[in-house]
C-alpha cells in the first residue's frame, strides 16, 4: 500500500468518521471488508480517480455508512447510540474531552514557553506547571484508550473536516504536500531540540543539563512520527514536541536577533531594563538607581541653573520634562528637553486661603521650586585639573517647612572621599 | 414491487446460500450474489450483513494477505450457519410456494 491519500482512502476515512461512534474495532473489521472492494473500483478507474467517481458509483460515504449501519445491525448514528448509550455516554464524555484538552493546554503552554524560553530560561520552570495537566491527560488516555477521545464531537468534527479538506483539490494537494514532508519534519524537530539546547547555554550554563533531556526527546520524536498513524495514542508524544519545536523556532529567531545586536553593543551585562518611562522617552540612570534631576555646580560651588547635557557623540539627553497643571494641581508631562536642573515638582494640598500643606487643606496642588535643594563643597584640587565628578557633598539638608524633595532619592546618599 | 424491498427479508439468506459451496471475501460475495441475478443488492447492505451473521456466530473469518492490494478477509460457513440455511431455507421454500399458490389464483 502507498502511503499516498488516494480515492480509497478518503472515502474510506469519511465512512470511518460516519461510524465513528461505533467501537474501533468493529470499524476496523467494517472497512476491512470493504476495502479490496474500493482497491477494485480504483483500479477500474484508474490511478488518478477522483473522490466523485466513487461518491457516483457507491453512493455518499455517509449514506454508505448508514447503509451498513442498517444492514449490520448497527445503531443508527445519532438517536440509537446517544438512547443506548446516555448514561455511559455523559460519563465518559468527560474524561476523554479531559484528556484531550489537557493535551491542547499543554501543547499551546509548551510552544508559548519555548517561544520565551530563549529570553529568559526560568520560564522553563513554568513546564513544571503544567505537568500536572499533561500527566492527568496522560493517565486518562492509557487507562480509557484513545478511542473514545477520537470519538469526541470536536474530534471527530476536525477528522471530517480533514476529510473534506482533501477531497478538495487544492487544500488536498496542500495537505498531500505537507504529508509528504513529514519524515523530514520529525528530523528537523530533533535537531531543533538540540539546537535549542545549545543556544539556552549560551545564555546560561546550567542549560548543559537540558542537553541530554532534549536530545532523547528528539530521539521520541524520531521514533514515534512514523508510529503516530498505527497508534494515535503517540500523538501524547509528537504533538506537545511539535508545540515545543514552533514555539522554539519562533522564540529562536528572538534570540538570534538578541545575541547579534548583543554582539554588535558592548560586552556588558547580558540582562534588558526598562529605562523608557511612559511617555517613550529615555530615562537617566546611575548605576541601577534612576536618576531624577541633575544638579551641576562649577569650580566655585555655584550651582548651575541653565545646563544642557549631550552624550559622547553629541546627542541631546532629553528627558520628559514635568510640571504642575494648574486645574488639577497634579504632576503633569510638559515637554521634553535635556535641560537641568529641572524643578522640583511637590505636591501636596491647599485650603481655601491657599495656604500649602495647611491644616485644613483638601485641595491637591502641586508646586515647582526652582531652588537648588542642598549646596555643594567642591574641594579645591592641588592639580590643575578638572575636578573629578565624584566630588560633590550634601551639606545642608532642604529647609523644614518643605516635606522631602521627591528628587532627595538622586543626591549621593553619602560623601564621596576624594581621590 | 420493488425488489430492494424484498431483498431486505432475504439477504441473510441469501448470504448463507452463497457462501456454502465456498467462502469468500466481502466483494467475493457481493460479486456471487450479483453474477446470481441480485442487481439491486446494495454494496454496503452485503458487507453489513456479513458483519450481523458473522456477530451472530454464523460465520467464522480468516485474513488472506493479498499480494497486490489490500489483504483479503474470508468468511466461511460453520456449523451453526449451516444450520440456519437449512432452516431459513425452508421457512423460505415453504413461504415461496405459498406465495405462488396465492398469486397462481390472483393470476
Amino acid at each position: 500500500m502507498s502511503d499516498k491519500p488516494t480515492a480509497v482512502r478518503v472515502y474510506l476515512a469519511r465512512v470511518r468518521t460516519a461510524l465513528a461512534d461505533l467501537p474501533a474495532s468493529e470499524i476496523e473489521e467494517i472497512l476491512e471488508d470493504v476495502r479490496p472492494h474500493l482497491a477494485e473500483l480504483e483500479a477500474e478507474l484508474g490511478e488518478g480517480a477522483r473522490v466523485e467517481a466513487l461518491i457516483e458509483r457507491l453512493g455518499s460515504p455517509e449514506s454508505y455508512a448508514a447503509e451498513l449501519r442498517a444492514s449490520g445491525g448497527y445503531p443508527p448514528p445519532s438517536e440509537g447510540a446517544a438512547q443506548v448509550l446516555t448514561t455511559t455516554r455523559t460519563s465518559s464524555l468527560a474524561k476523554p474531552r479531559i484528556a484531550l484538552w489537557g493535551l491542547v493546554l499543554c501543547a499551546a503552554a509548551l510552544a508559548l514557553l519555548a517561544a520565551v524560553a530563549t529570553v529568559s530560561p526560568d520560564v522553563l520552570l513554568g513546564l513544571l506547571l503544567f505537568s500536572p495537566v499533561f500527566l492527568i491527560s496522560v493517565i486518562l488516555l492509557l487507562r480509557g484508550g484513545v478511542e473514545p477521545v477520537l470519538a469526541l464531537p470536536e474530534v471527530r468534527w476536525l477528522r471530517a473536516t480533514l476529510a473534506k479538506g482533501r477531497e478538495h483539490e487544492e487544500i488536498g494537494k496542500l495537505l498531500r504536500y505537507f504529508g509528504s514532508m513529514k519524515p523530514a519534519w520529525w528530523v528537523l524537530c530533533a535537531l531543533t531540540l538540540i539546537v535549542f539546547g545549545l543556544l539556552l547555554m549560551q545564555r546560561h550554563r546550567s542549560a548543559v543539563l537540558l542537553l541530554p533531556f532534549l536530545f532523547v526527546v528528539g530521539v521520541v520524536a524520531i521514533w514515534a512520527g512514523p508510529r503516530v498513524r498505527g497508534d494515535r495514542r503517540l500523538l501524547w508524544v509528537t504533538v506537545p514536541i511539535s508545540a515545543f519545536v514552533i514555539g522554539g523556532a519562533l522564540g529562536g529567531f528572538g534570540a538570534v536577533v538578541d545575541l547579534v545586536s548583543s554582539r554588535n553593543s558592548y560586552p556588558g551585562p547580558s540582562y534588558y531594563q526598562s529605562s523608557s518611562d511612559q511617555y517613550g522617552n529615555e530615562q537617566l540612570t546611575y548605576g541601577a538607581n534612576e536618576v531624577e534631576n541633575i544638579y551641576a555646580f562649577d569650580a566655585e560651588g555655584k550651582p548651575l541653573t541653565e545646563v544642557y547635557l549631550y552624550d559622547e557623540e553629541g546627542r541631546p539627553i532629553t528627558v520628559t520634562r514635568y510640571g504642575c497643571e494648574r486645574a488639577s494641581g497634579s504632576k503633569q508631562k510638559i515637554g521634553a528637553d535635556n535641560r537641568f536642573p529641572r524643578p522640583r515638582i511637590e505636591q501636596g494640598v491647599t485650603d481655601d486661603r491657599g495656604n500649602y500643606n495647611g491644616y485644613n487643606g483638601y485641595r491637591s496642588a502641586c508646586r515647582e521650586d526652582a531652588g537648588v535643594p542642598f549646596s555643594a563643597a567642591i574641594p579645591k584640587m592641588t592639580v590643575p585639573a578638572t575636578p573629578s565628578p565624584s566630588v560633590t557633598t550634601p551639606t545642608t539638608s532642604p529647609t523644614p517647612t518643605t516635606s522631602p524633595a521627591p528628587t532627595s532619592s538622586s543626591a549621593p546618599a553619602s560623601p564621596t572621599p576624594t581621590r | 414491487m420493488e425488489i430492494s424491498q424484498l431483498l431486505k427479508g432475504v439477504l441473510d439468506l441469501a448470504v448463507l446460500a452463497v457462501l456454502r459451496e465456498e467462502d469468500g471475501y466481502g466483494y467475493d460475495v457481493l460479486r456471487r450474489l450479483r453474477a446470481a441475478g441480485l442487481d439491486e443488492v446494495g454494496d454496503a447492505s452485503v458487507y453489513g450483513t456479513l458483519r450481523r451473521l458473522y456477530k451472530a456466530g454464523l460465520l467464522t473469518s480468516y485474513v488472506v494477505p493479498s499480494e497486490e492490494g489490500p489483504h483479503r478477509k474470508y468468511y466461511s460457513l460453520n456449523e451453526p450457519g449451516q444450520l440456519r440455511l437449512a432452516e431459513s431455507g425452508k421457512t423460505w421454500q415453504s413461504f415461496a410456494s405459498t406465495m405462488n399458490v396465492l398469486l397462481g389464483e390472483a393470476a
